[in-house]
């Protein structure tokens, strides 16, 4: 699993969320680019566990099902993708500060390694180990890229 | 067999009135809620209302 507790995805990654650009195209959803980096930061604070929504119902009964096929065999997340109301970004955000943001966290989460996962489980997919999260992290950054075209 | 349907009144993929019409014509036994501040993914978007509905729905 491709995951940000490899130095060369990291750095793929950062080097992507660099090219992105206050008026990348959209090629799906509502947020803009800085929302969206601010949006990314929510799911890694959820990571960390500075961020602990609740497990919902759809998770309960599919969150094992998709686990396995969006973290284990790697299938990109499909475009709209619901999330939990607590990780939404509707406010208007500062481009350069969010992109600041988002790769201080990458470094973080990254230098960190499995320690600095949350053993809170994840509101859709459930209990994670460290590993799965790191893929996921890597799975959402990249979902929110190819979003922007970058 | 009872039967919930749950629509997001923020629903944008289909008309909600013409979903729950046919629904309540073709499905016997049938309760049907309309969620506000729902979308399509309404498990997501209002997940504390629509999760309570379904337990208690499945309660009875």
């Amino acid at each position: 699993m491709k995951n940000l507790f490899e130095a060369a995805t990291v750095e793929e990654v950062k080097e992507r969320v660099a090219r992105l650009r206050p008026d990348s195209d959209r090629l799906w959803g509502k947020m803009n680019p800085a929302q969206a980096l601010a949006h990314c930061s929510a799911a890694m604070e959820m990571a960390v566990g500075e961020k602990l929504p609740r497990r919902i119902l759809i998770g309960r009964l599919l969150g094992r099902l998709a686990k396995k096929s969006m973290i284990v065999n790697e299938k990109p997340m499909p475009r709209n993708a619901g999330t939990d109301k607590s990780l939404v970004v509707t406010d208007e955000r500062d481009f350069v500060a969010e992109r600041q943001r988002l790769s201080e966290f990458i470094d973080r989460f990254a230098a960190g390694g499995p320690g600095v996962c949350t053993k809170h489980p994840h509101f859709f997919f459930g209990p994670l180990t460290p590993l799965e999260w790191a893929a996921l992290m890597y799975q959402h950054l990249d979902h929110h890229l190819r979003q922007f075209r970058v | 067999m009872p039967t919930l349907l749950l629509i997001g009144d923020r629903e944008v993929i289909y008309d909600p009135r013409v979903a729950i019409g046919r629904a309540t014509r073709l499905i016997p036994r049938i309760e049907v809620a309309i969620i506000p501040n729902a979308s399509h993914f309404l498990t997501f978007d209002q997940s504390e209302s629509v999760d309570a509905r379904v337990l208690d729905f499945l309660k009875q």
